[in-house]
């Protein structure tokens, strides 16, 4: 074995981690969807217990399961703000604008909450969207390329990383300053929330 | 290659892999302690829909015990950016280590006030964190992870900016002139921080800390 295998073989290690997330994001994205569609399922169950406190559980685990979804796939995500990985990488070539969606999801419950129907529905058609920016591209593009045919070698030239690495570095610092832009409404609506009459509205102590 | 050559490289580069493996993640446990954080308007929102005193309970604590142990694990881990040898040696982001400084100046405010309770104290950790985090995760995205980057960067005359952005650069390595004054800087504040820490611990030593019922 020379030095330069050695060093393959932690690029290799590298690699494959990279890879198994972009796959396992492929399932996050359909689990976070499938939860967001599966709560007129669950608010249904929580007039079935017969006490407050398993309601309140039921309601509690769905909240927090479906909600740290969304920030679990926005965190794998964040290896589409990398430009050597996306350049290097077998990615979809969208995946970054998907993340975009999937923190603005975030953004929208932080600023709107989930009580106003069309802040809702702004938040499901923003997951819909995300899941299509990421798993199209991931099963017609990434999952193609080995096929070695005409029509897959076009599709994985378009919608792989690797393979367009110009669209992928213009979508991945594009995707960056669009994260940053909602970052900046985040904490801008905290530092709001934190000071003057908001403080009060949203006091820990009135609900304790 | 030998097998005392084949052992030292295994360890070498696995060492080195670890570090910058950390390196990479540190940016996501960022960008998770930062969400956790700024997520309290929804978390409090969520909390006043519940009937329960307990369901509140378990849902505030559970958040509260998340956000704290992720900011401390990310404290945890920033720690190899104050070691030279990982810092020079392997080029870690060139601001690294004044994120670590900043992260533990908000976890000293967090711990010296009320950040829940007092909106000054909570505002002041949002801003402590938001500079901390900028501090790392731009020259960790933009240098270290866009150095294969320069000649597409070149084109927009940014060709420089990951080797600006990275406390070691190129083949050969050249040192970034700012690297080691913003290592001892860092280093010095940190330990003044924690000193100042320590003595106000001791000081306090056996005054009541119990809030009253």
């Amino acid at each position: 074995m020379t030095p330069d295998q050695v060093s393959g073989l932690f690029d290799a290690g590298e690699g494959f981690i990279e890879g198994t997330i972009g796959a396992a994001l492929v399932v996050l994205w359909l689990l976070a969807l499938g939860l967001f569609m599966a709560r007129p399922y669950m608010a249904g169950n929580v007039h079935k217990f017969s006490l407050r406190l398993g309601a309140d559980l039921w309601w509690i685990i769905y909240i927090a399961l479906r909600d740290l979804f969304v920030v679990q796939i926005f965190l794998g995500s964040f290896i589409f703000f990398y430009p050597d990985v996306v350049t290097g990488k077998e990615l979809p070539v969208t995946g970054g604008l998907a993340a975009v969606c999937a923190f603005a999801v975030l953004v929208i419950k932080l600023v709107k909450g989930d009580s106003d129907l069309r802040w809702f529905r702004a938040q499901v058609g923003l997951l819909a969207l995300g899941a299509t920016l990421y798993i199209v591209p991931y099963f017609l593009g990434v999952q193609v390329t080995q096929i070695g045919n005409d029509v897959t070698n076009q599709l994985a030239a378009t919608l792989v990383s690797s393979q367009n690495p110009d669209w992928a570095l213009a979508f991945c610092y594009l995707s960056a300053v669009l994260v940053g832009v909602l970052a900046a409404i985040a904490v801008g609506y905290n530092l709001r929330q934190a000071s003057g009459k908001a403080r009060l509205d949203l006091s820990k102590k009135e609900t304790r | 290659m030998s097998a005392d050559e084949l052992a030292t490289a295994l360890t070498t580069g696995g060492a080195g892999w670890l570090v910058l493996s950390v390196s990479a993640i540190l940016p996501i446990l960022w960008s998770f302690a930062m969400i956790m954080h700024f997520a309290r308007p929804y978390v409090i929102r969520f909390l006043q829909s519940l009937t329960l005193r307990f369901g509140g309970d378990v849902w505030w604590l559970s958040y509260v015990l998340m956000r704290d142990a992720l900011l401390g694990i990310v404290l945890a881990m920033s720690v190899i950016m104050l070691m030279p040898n990982l810092y020079i040696g392997l080029g870690l982001p060139l601001t690294g280590p004044l994120a670590v400084v900043v992260l533990f100046w908000a976890l000293v405010v967090k711990l010296v006030r009320d950040a829940d309770d007092d909106p000054r104290a909570f505002s002041l950790v949002s801003v402590l964190l938001v500079i901390a985090s900028v501090l790392y995760i731009v020259p960790q995205v933009y240098g270290l992870e866009a150095a294969d980057q320069v000649d597409w960067l070149g084109q927009f005359g940014l060709g420089g900016v990951p080797a600006a952005l990275s406390a070691t650069s190129g083949d050969p390595v050249v040192v970034n002139g700012l690297a080691w004054p913003i290592l001892i800087i860092s280093l010095v504040l940190f330990a003044l921080t924690a000193a100042g820490l320590f003595l106000r611990f001791v000081m306090r030593m056996g005054r009541s800390e119990a809030p009253a019922a």
